[in-house]
């Protein structure tokens, strides 16, 4: 009786442990992480009774989680990869977004900028036509600025992710590290279920912010490291990451370790995965790309139509001035630098300005040697060189250069930022050709015609004005010159002739003694020869190789964009949906099925009601007996 | 499988929130018209509506051109009408001065109107466009043309060269001619080229004096086919132009076809998705409520 007593009290004593293991699995079927977890019964060990073994009863053996750590790391690496392609579609989004707004976008500006030249080819004397264009370029301008501007945000922007990416990373860690410590302490004395769980999720939000590596301990601790080795967790302690400015740029922000407290160490090429990766990836490959391209445009489009400008002639009889003013290109001087060298980079060759980056590192024993940043090729220069094929000139514009100095080039970063208009009065703008040529129509026996003059070099006329001009005089078969330049050519019929950077061609029967001339184009206001030129600039190839107008190039920077931010929203989705599997793989396994713990419940309610009538039935045997005894 | 309940509870919500975001997509599309809002969505096609927009711009600015250039052609037409017209009444009045009958009276008589003539010759190789540009000074369109520097002597200020205008990528006409083509180089039957206002002058003097020349009715025939064959290079060129005109509205239908193809919407088609994903998020939501009520708990 007593042995029924004990089993009927064991076993209500087993089925509230199983009725409360259902409860605690449905009061947590939507805490994220959790693990349903199952109560094992075991019999108690049997009593031998002389002749036989008698059971005893049942009790708990375990309350474990229902858990597989490969289905766990499965939702961990996938939750890396599927936060790293949302962050970066996000951003690659918002880039993708102001480049489509017709409204703030550049191809508009330009349209309208060449729109008022071709108005003042057609009135090249009417000072509306002019201010119109002169207003055009402004708005043109702003638009560069803008543009860039926001780009300039995105990157502020960009910093403050930073931050917050590194501090959550630096408060998950530390809470890792806690865990491990609980962990530890307490193992032995079976599984803290609940807690792994509370790590797992921990672990899950560390790999959202970057890509991480887990190394279990046998005291139950787990280890973590991102990147090439780099430890973020180990045993109890958590190490911190850390914002450092870029040895080249000082708003250029690094992820960066400090291991042993010697010094921070930059380690943001090993950051992958997650948002930390994503935020970095998008600034190398998307933000940097853009604002480059961009401010090669701006250079490319500006520096173009200067040098056509120039061999113009203004309204005020001024040969053309630049139009836009076009800063330097820009190169950053490392901060580690021993010795205090600036590099000046100039612009030598638009075609060949493109939106890459370019390393110069000397050293006294090789020289000096130029990296391009996206691919690593590397050209080796015994000076500082004059000469590259980046369409770029460097020189040492202050200071001395020592070993190991290093440089980055930038051509492109500043060049919508530093854009502007240079010339102060519409009348500046040099529509006319600065000479004009002439038969002497009434005099000449023959009927030779001469064709206005083509200018491609404006070098050789000094002083404008106030140039002498050139008169020509044919005479058997040979024109002799004389004036601003002297000397002779043959004359042949419909042959172009180049004086000093000036072409013309005179066809026709000439008789001895016909004389032209060239001439400085005095008053030439009505002239718009060099306005349709500068408006042709449009139609012209000058961008990426000779292989684009400003118009194609500015496509390719948007169709750039638009690829890479459709590629980032296509992984997003894919990512997404592998995310989506892995979880619902774990789920399938660990997760609580409402209806599953009902029916253990029932079970398990059943059980303990049943084992309750066991001391009710040894009661009343007992009793019985009693009433026996009692007679 | 096994399911979990937070499965079924993510499955549907996820199925609801996905068609909800594709129906939010096509809203955008049929709210706008455009088969595509940003680059990303068909970077090919953005970057081909650029190309495209750029053209119809470009275009549209040759046509505006071309309203420049056939205003001042006709300016040009209406100038060398005039002074066409000024030419044949000297030609007439030098027929009549020539006339052996005539004596020292009726011939200065005849001066008087061919110095009048010649003013309005002369104004009109000076007249100027709407713009209040000079028609026949070459670029120098500030500069009057002809000067009288009195005596007879009538000086050409101007320059040798014509403007041209675009009126299509490839291609650009005259806007000007130059008044020392028209009214300055034409040989005479004395021999050498003499400005037409020199030569009129002249005759003046010749009639008032009673000693007319008739080498000047050959002469005032060089002027008028001077004058008359700019008239017809002028009647060419706005033909050329107006019939650049229609090749450049031809071009921009074109042009606007291709760009529809390109950016606007089919909205037959998005019509139909639209009522595909109204229905497929219908359903999606209704799997939710059903499944929803489904729990052992509920029967307990």
């Amino acid at each position: 009786m007593a042995d029924m007593v004990g089993i009927g009290v064991g076993a209500l004593r087993t089925y509230q442990r199983a009725l409360q293991v259902v409860s605690h699995n449905v009061a947590n079927s939507n805490t994220e992480g959790y693990s349903r977890q199952r109560i094992e019964l075991t019999t108690q060990p049997p009593q031998f009774t002389g002749a036989s073994y008698i059971g005893s009863g049942v009790r708990v053996e375990s309350i474990s989680r229902v858990y597989d750590q490969f289905l766990v790391d499965q939702v961990r690496i996938h939750s890396a990869s599927a936060s790293h392609a949302e962050v970066y579609a996000k951003n690659a989004e918002l880039v993708d977004d102001i480049l489509a707004d017709p409204d703030i976008g550049l191809a508009p500006a330009m349209d309208d900028f060449f729109a008022e030249m071709q108005a003042v080819a057609n009135d090249p004397a009417s000072l509306p036509a002019r201010q119109s264009l002169f207003s055009q370029a402004e708005t043109l301008v702003d638009r560069f600025e803008y543009l860039n501007q926001r780009f300039e945000d995105f990157r502020d922007q960009l910093t403050q992710q930073l931050n917050y990416s590194v501090a959550e990373i630096n408060g998950l860690a530390n809470q890792i590290a806690d865990l491990n410590k609980t962990i530890s302490l307490s193992a032995g004395n079976g599984q803290p279920n609940d807690l792994l769980d509370k790590r797992d999720v921990l672990l899950n939000q560390l790999a959202e912010k970057v890509s991480i590596t887990t190394v279990p301990q046998d005291n139950g601790a787990i280890n973590v490291f991102f990147g090439k080795g780099q430890m973020l967790v180990f045993n109890q302690d958590a190490h911190q990451l850390a914002l450092t400015s870029n040895q080249y740029d000082i708003k250029r922000m690094e992820v960066s370790v400090n291991p042993g407290g010697a010094g921070p160490i930059e380690v943001s090429s090993q950051v992958s995965g997650g948002e930390l990766g994503a935020l970095m990836d998008f600034r190398n490959q998307v933000l940097d790309d853009a604002q480059n391209s961009l401010g090669v445009l701006a250079i490319g489009f500006a520096d173009t139509f200067n040098t056509q400008q120039r061999l113009g002639q203004d309204l005020n009889g001024n040969l053309g001035s630049n139009l836009f003013n076009v800063a330097g290109l820009e190169a950053r001087v490392n901060s580690n630098n021993s010795g205090t060298a600036v590099m000046g980079a100039t612009l030598t060759n638009v075609g060949q300005l493109a939106n890459d980056e370019y390393e110069l590192s000397y050293s006294i024993a090789t020289g000096y040697t130029l990296t391009r940043q996206s691919d690593g090729a590397v050209t080796n220069y015994a000076a500082v060189p004059a000469t590259t094929p980046y369409g770029f000139s460097l020189d040492i514009a202050s200071g001395a250069i020592a070993d190991g100095d290093r440089f980055l080039v930038r051509p492109g970063r500043r060049g919508a930022n530093d854009l502007s208009v240079n010339i102060t009065s519409p009348t500046e703008i040099a529509a006319a050709a600065p000479v004009r040529t002439s038969a002497d129509i009434i005099n000449n026996g023959g009927n030779g015609t001469i064709t206005p003059p083509v200018v491609s070099d404006t070098s050789s006329l000094v002083p404008f004005p106030g140039w002498g001009g050139i008169n020509m005089t044919y005479n058997a078969g040979t024109i002799t010159y004389v004036g601003a330049a002297a000397g002779s050519f043959a004359y042949v019929d419909g042959q172009p002739v180049t004086i000093n950077g000036i072409t013309f061609t005179i066809d026709g029967a000439l008789a001895n003694g016909d004389t032209f001339s060239i001439e400085e184009n005095a008053d030439g206001v009505g002239d718009n020869r060099n306005a349709l030129l500068l408006s042709d600039l449009q139609n012209q190839k000058f961008m990426d190789n000779a292989s684009a107008s400003y118009n194609e190039f500015y496509g390719a920077l948007v169709a750039d964009v638009g690829i890479v931010t459709r590629q980032a929203q296509l992984t997003e989705r894919s990512q997404e949906k592998l995310l989506e599997q892995a979880v619902d793989e774990r789920d399938s396994l660990s997760g609580v099925n409402l209806d599953e713990e009902a029916a253990n419940l029932v079970k398990y309610q059943q059980a303990y009601q049943a084992s309750s009538q066991l001391v009710v039935a040894a009661n009343e045997v007992f009793q019985s007996l009693l009433a026996a005894i009692r007679g | 499988m096994r399911i979990s309940t937070q499965m079924i509870q993510r499955l549907a919500v996820n199925g609801i929130i996905d068609r909800q975001s594709d129906l939010s997509k096509t809203q955008q599309q049929l709210a706008t018209g455009k088969r595509f809002l940003t680059p990303s969505e068909d970077p090919a096609g953005t970057t081909q509506a650029l190309a495209l927009k750029q053209q119809i711009a470009q275009n549209d600015q040759y046509n505006s051109n071309i309203n420049r250039l056939t205003s001042r052609l006709e300016a040009e037409e209406g100038a060398l009408d005039s002074a066409g017209n000024a030419l044949q009444r000297v030609r007439e009045l030098a027929v009549s001065g020539l006339n052996a009958t005539y004596g020292q009276r009726e011939r200065t008589a005849i001066a008087a109107e061919v110095r009048q003539l010649l003013t309005e010759i002369f104004n009109t190789a000076n007249s100027k466009d709407g713009a209040g540009e000079y028609l026949f000074s070459g670029y120098q369109t500030q500069t009057q043309p002809f000067a009288d520097a009195g005596g007879g002597t009538y000086n050409y200020q101007g320059d040798q060269h014509q403007r041209r205008l675009q009126i299509s990528a490839t291609r650009q006409i005259e806007s000007s001619d130059s008044g020392s083509e028209i009214f300055e180089n034409l040989p005479i039957v004395a021999g050498g080229k003499q400005n037409i206002f020199t030569t009129i002058y002249n005759f003046a003097s010749d009639l008032e004096a009673n000693t007319p020349n008739s080498d000047i009715l050959t002469d005032l025939d060089t002027a008028l086919d001077s004058v008359f064959s700019t008239r017809a290079k002028i009647g060419a060129r706005i033909n050329a132009v107006d019939s650049q005109h229609q090749i450049n509205e031809q071009f921009e239908t074109q042009t606007k076809a291709v760009l529809s193809d390109v950016e606007d919407l089919d909205y037959a088609d998005a019509v139909g998705r639209l009522n595909l994903e109204l229905a497929g998020l219908q359903a999606a939501q209704q799997a939710f409520q059903r499944i929803q009520n489904l729990s052992l708990f509920s029967v307990l």
